[in-house]
């Protein structure tokens, strides 16, 4: 066992750290406030390879291992970048054109794969709907086969980009009797009849990503935009599960960092009854609490995203244990900087404020808490002797 | 990159844990309830088998008595022997762990050999005492005091709660020089060294502990007194193991746990399909891995000699050990009033766990030197 970054993943990620800080951080404050995407920063990241780093070069990539890519968003947490913009990023880059290249056909991959490698389309994912959330199998969009193409009907909820989307990958059941066998993949884009944003969310937490409802009344989707095999669906959104897990997670490493650094420098010069904070220990206990969250919530991303690197199945105990750590315990660092902080803590000009926020997505978003236990005590129960 | 065990490693790993499942998880009731005097035999008696399974010298070379293996051998060791029984985990860290690595790395070799090869081949028990009466927050203010004395030194002052101290036939402890942390080798049949009667206690009773005394009692220092010293080197290798062992406790709750769960109804179905039982299951599990990473990764410092190796070491034996006593607490909730009855293995669980907050440095300390060190980074 051993847990070196290559000489090639350290220099990577300090150039990252230093496009982040100085090309993208400095926007958080600003788009968090206005609930706005923060396009500048989107297209600087397309220029720089940022956003098609795993794909092969001949589809916009950079051809990057998963561990890289990681290292990439974790990048962006430590220079202090918001949930919000590293949520519109993951979800775009794992969710839909990932999805796409993995699963869609060559002429499918062609037209968007590097549209979306560089930026110059936003992708996103429709799977969750009002009725439909941890119960995914459970949805209620419908897509009708009608001659050359089909015929999406329902409503589509809480779907990060979705306002702003170019393409959408959305999961709609083509018979609802069969529950996740009938579950489908489809390729929409923006303009196609019948498919509309209804209104924008306005949201506790990550707000620099735009979050909508999608309407799909009598929408047409031609049938070569059909994503795979009718019924496959499941597995597609599945399959996201393991870049949901490390990459997409990534984020939270490097703003645990970001943060604990905040804190310890907060409570170095915040003075009380004549001494810095940081010399009582009960602030110095919320510190070591943080570090010792960073360091744990390191691990196992990157062995998440090690194991894919290794071409090995999704472990999908590993990666609900990764989640429900990351998001709950993540929770606990969270109130931790802010309660060091004190009353700036609760004061919006400062990170830990957004990061308080950005935090509470964890255990709601891509899977509750509650999904994660009700999958380990499964696994767990199949591992007793 | 790599989080895989080797082949070897994991082959070694299954025997470890078959051995310590038979030999040592099937007795450890009796050794818990056993009269305090019965004790010191039956910890030795455990100690020669594992000797005799080639498993206690795991992690030393053939040479000095041991049977090979990396660090990483040795916590898998202290996992399974701290599921299997926490009393022998704990006795086997301080003979082997702790006091005969430090005779082994920094013992003279002319003196070292012959304690050292009797620590692996169990037919010697070590111990290892830093823990004081009056614990100080001050990292290194150790109350017991060497001073120069002919060729070596002589300590004042004493120790709490040694473990194998009543059974030690070499022993290990720190004392400050001019305010500055060492490590000393005595032997506990020399003069001027009161070893209290047995204690009882809460759990991990099986493991002999006693309080020393040290009137001038004579002692040989260890390591160089420059550079990165031994006690705190020595410090890295306790809190590790002392993780290690939490991290087995651990399993051994969430097993106990989850076949109970399996096992028993309630409203017509099993437990585990309860979502008040199987979501406690899927916390420890989740303790159990975390801490599980957490313990890897300092091994893999401390064999780099990673400046940070540690807090690492800290911030493993802090996460392992409260989410020992997390998951102890869960398995008696689980088990309920079986598990609370005298003599059933989650009550043991329970009592055993505690101990890992305590011994091997307080949670309280290791944060507070957590936080040091990241005051110091940023």
């Amino acid at each position: 066992m051993e847990f070196h970054l290559s000489a090639e993943q350290k220099m990577f990620y300090d150039q990252a750290l230093r496009f982040f800080r100085k090309e993208v951080a400095p926007y958080a404050e600003e788009y968090d406030d206005k609930h706005e995407f923060c396009w500048p920063a989107w297209r600087k990241l397309g220029e720089q390879g940022f956003i098609g780093l795993h794909l092969p070069e001949e589809y916009g990539g950079s051809g990057a291992d998963v561990l890289t890519t990681s290292l990439a968003h974790e990048a962006a947490g430590r220079a202090g970048v918001d949930g919000g913009f590293t949520l519109a990023w993951g979800a775009h880059t794992f969710l839909c054109m990932d999805t796409l290249y993995k699963w869609g056909t060559e002429e499918q991959r062609k037209r968007y794969v590097p549209r979306l490698a560089t930026g110059e389309w936003v992708g996103a994912m429709g799977l969750t709907e009002p009725n439909a959330g941890s119960d995914a199998a459970g949805l209620e969009t419908t897509a009708e086969k009608r001659g050359d193409r089909y015929v999406l009907n329902g409503t589509k909820m809480f779907i990060t980009n979705g306002p702003i989307a170019d393409v959408l990958v959305i999961y709609a059941t083509v018979d609802k009797n069969l529950k996740h066998q009938g579950i489908t993949g489809f390729i929409v884009e923006k303009g196609f009849p019948g498919f509309s944003v209804g209104k924008e969310l306005n949201k506790m937490c990550v707000r620099s990503s735009t979050t909508g409802e999608l309407v799909f009344d009598e929408c047409q989707v031609p049938i070569e935009n059909r994503l795979g095999e009718e019924g496959a669906g499941f597995m597609m959104a599945l399959g996201t599960v393991e870049w949901d897990r490390s990459a997409l997670l990534a984020p939270m490493v490097g703003a645990s960092e970001f943060v604990l650094e905040q804190c310890v420098r907060y409570a170095k010069e915040r003075r009380q009854f004549g001494r810095p904070i940081a010399s009582f220990p009960a602030v110095k206990h919320m510190l070591a609490d943080m570090k010792i969250f960073a360091e744990a919530a390191r691990m196992l991303i990157y062995r998440i995203a090690w194991k894919k690197d290794q071409g090995a199945d999704l472990n999908h105990l590993e990666a609900s244990i990764t989640k429900l750590f990351v998001s709950d315990w993540g929770m606990k660092a969270a109130d931790n900087a802010v309660q060091i902080h004190g009353g700036y803590g609760l004061m919006h000009e400062y990170p830990v404020e957004r990061f308080f926020r950005d935090t509470r997505l964890g255990p709601i978003g891509g899977g509750t808490s509650e999904i994660q236990k009700t999958i380990i005590a499964r696994m767990l129960m199949q591992q007793l002797p | 990159m790599e989080f895989a065990f080797t082949d070897e490693q994991l082959e070694l790993q299954q025997r470890i844990r078959a051995f310590c499942m038979r030999e040592i998880g099937s007795k450890a009731e009796d050794l818990d309830v056993a009269p305090l005097d019965n004790t010191v035999e039956m910890i030795r008696e455990r100690i020669r088998s594992l000797a005799r399974e080639g498993l206690l010298g795991i992690g030393f070379p053939v040479e000095v008595g041991g049977v090979g293996g990396d660090l990483l051998s040795t916590v898998v060791l202290h996992q399974e022997l701290g599921e299997a029984c926490a009393a022998t985990a704990l006795s086997v860290l301080s003979s082997v762990g702790l006091c005969a690595r430090a005779l082994y790395a920094w013992g003279e070799k002319a003196d070292r050999d012959a304690s050292l090869y009797g620590l692996l081949r169990g037919e010697k028990i070590g111990a290892c005492g830093s823990l004081e009466p009056e614990a100080s927050l001050d990292e290194w203010g150790f109350m017991t005091k060497a001073s120069p004395s002919g060729s070596g030194f002589k300590l004042r002052g004493g120790k709490a709660m040694v473990l194998n101290a009543s059974v030690a036939d070499a022993m290990i402890l720190t004392a400050s020089v001019d305010g500055n942390p060492a490590l000393f080798w005595v032997t506990p049949h020399a003069e001027g060294i009161v070893i209290s009667p047995l204690q009882t206690k809460m759990g991990c009773r099986g493991v002999p502990t006693a309080d020393l005394t040290l009137r001038d009692c004579p002692a040989v220092r260890l390591g160089p007194d420059e550079g990165i010293g031994p006690v705190v080197v020595l410090r890295s290798y306790e809190h590790l193991l002392f993780g290690a062992v939490a991290t087995g406790m651990i399993n051994a709750a969430m097993v106990t746990g989850g076949v109970h769960a399996r096992d028993r109804l309630a409203g017509g179905k099993p437990l585990a399909r309860h979502q008040e039982i199987s979501f406690k299951l899927a916390e420890m599990l989740l303790l159990q891995d975390t801490a599980r990473m957490l313990l890897y990764r300092s091994v893999w410092m401390i064999e780099e000699k990673d400046v940070e190796a540690p807090v690492l070491a800290s911030s493993a034996k802090v996460f392992a050990s409260e989410a020992a006593v997390k998951a102890a607490n869960w398995v008696v909730q689980i088990t309920g009033q079986e598990g609370y009855r005298g003599g059933s293995r989650a009550e043991r669980i329970y009592r055993d766990a505690k101990l890992v907050e305590i011994l091997g440095d307080s949670t309280e300390k290791h944060r507070m030197f957590i936080a040091d060190q990241v005051l110091d980074q940023y």
